[in-house]
């Protein structure tokens, strides 16, 4: 009888605690920029699954190489012209879109399976566990991420998986402490406190009422962190810690370019930009559905 | 002892209205308040939560934010429309002539600089004849005075301990404390009006006490007059003169304490009245049915006919008019 | 608690910090793949030299060994010699720093001035026109990969407009011609000093696209949290009582509001210092800047290890050090942190 109560009372406050309001996304179809974003997005989402299906030159953007044609300018054969070894550019973009943008997706969901679960375990305990985990944060957040990642990648060994692993690691840490600090906070709810009075365990409290309510933030920051994953794949592959040759990626591709920039600029800046407009989308993206979903939160 | 109401009132709120643009449609939130507040008296402004009391006093200083809103009406002090002056005179009328204090007094103070720093800046502000009085007269230089002037202030507010109070953080004192910091600053210039929005329903029970013997005697000293805005009835009826009832967006009966309690003639007074537990009153509680009708599509008669147990089909349809029934007692009901 | 005290005790976490780093760095090191002994010989080495170097850099010992050699060393501030330049890593290092420090440092100068700056105007004038076209910059300045970035200026600054220099940090028969003499280290410093103005000029020129892209990131990260900050301040209690009070819009805004919001801002700063020590080591290649980030990329290509150590500790302990300052001011601003 109480337990039924309890659980009438604790919905309605759940509802209104963070309710998602629906409604409100038909505001985010309002937004030009939005909606822009959005189409972006599918598309890079299109490219990254069909990958060489839909590249005019699969083969190469696989990389085979098409010596006698190198080096030329964008043009109707190549729209975006060929690099170094005669690769269409636009092939390769095409399929490079897989590693950057899947790569950005896994790394950031993995990074948050990782650290959400921890988060909330040490954030609810404040025990031994929770301080331990604790600690284990403040020092990982202590260093830098890309730098940490770039170690790892120089002592196992570069390559695109190992890459994406590699920047899973510093990067799980940062949701650890997200959550923490939203579970600090919703414990000191008072439906929390009669929740622990009336007898309830720990992973039914966890789950039923403290998740709920930090999953709007923490989906937020997935969102957001969308963009920086992608350029942090492109930072790692620029420098060869990645993807490796001849495998197609948009940071390997730019470094290939570099060297030619001032003649054949076609070759790293084709590639730069498509990061650049992807990061962008992503980016606007997450912060229109920030808006819809957390909007007084600074 | 009631001090005598004067006959002009130094300022006049007629027929304001103001409506908030929202994505659900437009809100009338006041829709037409009329009183008059006379000086050195104590008027209560007394509703229930979303009745509108807060945004009538805000409106009165010009303090709400929001873009989208349409304001008419008019608010009269000594014969000028505050509604129409642009913000820029506004400011030189709050603080002096009409000052504010809010709820929360822990919040209204600034967290990161001392006490002593906010306190001397509106004393710079003010208060600058008192300076040059002390600095030429007394010789004393300017920096001291403003410490002295603003240790006066602070007696004043029964606070004690100044000079260790002005290194202070307001988050290091006491709730009770703090407003009375916010009394000190808001009575700085002795104003014409100092508007108390539900100035001490976040304090214990017992420094309410004092610090509403505090505001009474200290603004009856200066011949301050109180907008005082509450939901409690009772601490209304403990120092007000007059009370007024409000209830969505409107003035409903607005009269002598007194009268008030032994005569109430709108059907929500009496409800409210009857609502209060008394000791030795048997029974249950009774309170008035329904909610507050939703600001957006307003009924257009009397808002209070969903609830009102007297009502007839007239009061649906039409706004009732505000009728003085005696001295000083008007009321906005047909019956 | 006091200044002092929480002074204090962000220092011994310094500390601890520091020993963690140097600690890490030094398996980091021991993990790469690679002969050390091999490499520190180079080229075709006989087997009995690689065991001769082998002895002779300390390899043979056991590890716990190596690690307490290690840390003496470090202590009396011996990074161990460079397997490439076979000179101190120390003296290498101490050479380059001032190199990157000057773009690191005027980037994050510009990058927190102009970036304040922006998201004041645009809370300013919130939801105006100047806001929106605020929000679309710095959506993009955050957005902007940066080496990406770094060659499109080059592109359009020296290839399309040709108003500045492509590379390097100064014109080459400059350089032996005027040759700038080591005083501080700090280019900009020493021409000054030694009354070189020519080459001043020239080098402040080569500047200005690595600083430039060095500070966009970041730029475009504080003015985004200076405006939500912002704007999130002026809606607290403490504002609407000012304004009551009869304080004057203008001081409320900009004494009151701005100081409340910086708490949050300073944290971002700590956070831009290492997002532009990263970002040095790509502006630093593309440009054939001779910095820190130049000698890094030459001791990852060639297997460098002590030289690697020595830049990770480094840039380790400028990280942990810089955040550890920003703490203490963020402290110092804002009374209420513990």
């Amino acid at each position: 009888m109480e337990k039924e109560a309890f659980d009438i009372l604790s919905a309605t406050v759940l509802k209104e605690h963070r309710k998602i309001k629906w409604f409100k996304l038909s505001l985010f179809f309002r937004k030009k920029s939005a909606v822009m974003a959005l189409a972006i997005l599918i598309a890079g989402i299109i490219m990254a699954v069909l990958g060489s299906a839909i590249a005019p030159y699969p083969d190469q953007g696989l990389g085979e190489v098409n010596i006698s044609e190198r080096l030329c300018p964008p043009s109707a054969a190549y729209w975006f012209g060929t690099d170094t070894y005669g690769r269409d550019i636009l092939s390769r973009v095409i399929c490079g879109a897989r590693v950057s943008i899947f790569g950005g997706f896994f790394i950031v969901i993995c990074a948050a399976f990782i650290g959400v679960p921890l988060g909330l375990w040490a954030g609810y305990n404040e025990g031994f566990s929770g301080g331990l985990i604790l600690r284990i944060v403040e020092l990982f957040l202590s260093f830098p991420s890309t730098l940490i990642a770039m170690g790892i990648s120089l002592v196992v060994g570069a390559g695109s998986i190992t890459a994406l692993v590699a920047l899973i690691i510093p990067w799980w840490p940062w949701y650890t402490r997200l959550v923490m600090g939203e579970v600090f906070s919703i414990k000191r709810m008072l439906y929390v406190e009669a929740a622990q009075m009336l007898g309830y365990g720990k992973f039914y409290i966890l789950w039923k009422h403290i998740l709920p309510n930090i999953l709007t933030p923490v989906i937020v920051v997935i969102l957001l962190d969308l963009g920086p994953a992608i350029i942090a794949i492109g930072l790692l592959s620029f420098l060869g810690l990645g993807t490796q040759s001849p495998n197609a990626d948009w940071g390997l591709m730019v470094w290939e370019g570099a060297s030619n920039i001032l003649d054949q600029w076609w070759i790293a800046i084709v590639p730069g930009a498509a990061m650049f407009i992807m990061v962008i989308a992503f980016n606007l993206f997450g912060d229109a559905l920030k808006e819809i979903l957390e909007p007084d939160r600074p | 002892m009631e001090p005598k109401i004067q006959n002009l009132p130094i300022l006049q709120v007629k027929d304001l209205n103001l409506t908030f643009n929202i994505a659900r449609g437009k809100a009338r939130v006041l829709a037409g308040v009329d009183f008059n507040l006379y000086p050195n008296e104590i008027l209560a402004l007394v509703g229930e939560t979303g009745s509108g009391k807060s945004v009538t006093a805000k409106s009165l200083l010009g303090l709400i934010p929001s873009r989208s809103k349409q304001v008419s009406g008019q608010v009269l002090l000594d014969g000028n429309d505050l509604l129409s002056m642009p913000d820029k005179v506004l400011q030189s009328i709050r603080g002096k002539r009409i000052s504010m204090i809010f709820q929360n007094p822990h919040s209204s103070i600034n967290p990161l600089f001392t006490l002593g720093e906010q306190v001397f800046r509106l004393i710079r502000l003010y208060l600058q004849d008192e300076i040059r009085e002390l600095t030429k007269k007394a010789g004393i230089p300017p920096t001291e005075a403003v410490k002295r002037i603003a240790k006066e202030k602070f007696n004043e507010v029964g606070l004690r301990d100044s000079h260790r109070l002005f290194k202070s953080y307001v988050g290091q004192i006491s709730g009770g404390m703090a407003q009375r910091v916010m009394i000190a600053q808001a009575l700085l210039s002795s104003p014409n009006i100092l508007i108390a929005d539900e100035a001490t329903s976040a304090l214990d029970v017992t420094v309410q006490a004092h610090i509403l013997k505090l505001m009474t005697n200290l603004c009856r000293q200066k011949g301050t007059a109180i907008l005082f805005i509450t939901h409690d009835l009772g601490i209304a009826a403990q120092i007000c003169d007059r009370i007024a009832v409000m209830y969505a967006g409107r003035i409903v009966e607005i009269a002598k304490t007194k009268t008030i309690f032994s005569r109430p003639l709108h059907p929500y007074t009496k409800g409210l009245l009857n609502a209060v537990p008394k000791p030795g009153r048997e029974g249950r509680l009774s309170f008035i049915p329904g909610m507050i009708p939703d600001l957006v599509n307003a009924p257009r008669g009397c808002r209070f006919y969903p609830r009102c147990d007297i009502a007839r089909p007239l009061c649906r349809e039409k706004q009732p008019e505000r009728i003085t029934v005696d001295d000083d007692h008007e009321v906005s009901c047909v019956f | 608690m006091s200044l002092f005290l929480f002074v204090c005790r962000r220092t011994l976490g310094l500390v601890l910090l520091l020993l963690v780093l140097s600690s890490l760095v030094f398996f980091f090191a021991r993990s790469l793949p690679g002969d050390v002994a091999a490499l520190y010989i180079g080229g075709n080495a006989k087997p009995e030299q690689i065991e001769r170097a082998r002895i002779e850099l300390g390899l043979d010992k056991p590890l716990y060994i190596q690690y307490l050699r290690y840390m003496e060393k470090l202590i009396h501030g011996d990074l161990g010699i460079s397997l490439r330049t076979h000179r101190p890593v120390l003296k290498d290092l101490i050479e380059k720093i001032p190199m990157s420090l000057e773009l690191v440092i005027l980037a994050l100068f510009f990058a927190t001035l102009f970036g304040v700056f922006t998201g004041v105007i645009a809370t300013w004038y919130q939801n105006a026109w100047p806001d929106t076209v605020i929000k679309w910059i710095t959506s993009a300045c955050v957005s902007i990969p940066i080496f990406f970035l770094a060659l499109i200026l080059q592109i359009l600054f020296f290839n399309i407009l040709g108003w500045l220099p492509l590379q390097g940090r100064i014109d080459t028969f400059l350089e032996f011609s005027n040759p700038i003499q080591q005083i501080t280290g700090f280019s900009l410093i020493d021409t000054l000093i030694t009354g070189n103005v020519t080459v001043f000029f020239n080098v402040a020129r080569h500047m200005v696209l690595p600083v430039f892209a060095l500070m966009v990131a970041s730029f475009g990260m504080i003015a985004r949290l200076t405006r939500s900050s912002l704007i999130d301040v002026m809606q607290q209690d403490y504002i609407l009582s000012a304004r009551a009070l009869g304080i004057s819009e203008r001081t409320v805004f900009f004494y009151y509001g701005l100081r409340n919001a910086l708490s949050p801002v300073l944290t971002i700063i700590g956070l831009s210092v290492a997002l532009i020590l990263l970002a040095t080591f790509y502006v630093e290649m593309i440009f054939n800047w001779p910095g820190i980030g130049y000698y890094a990329l030459a001791a990852i290509l060639s297997l460098d290890y002590t030289a690697l150590m020595g830049v990770a500790l480094m840039i380790g302990t400028v990280y942990v050090v810089a955040n550890t300052l920003m703490d203490i001011v963020r402290r110092m601003v804002d009374p209420r942190i513990k």
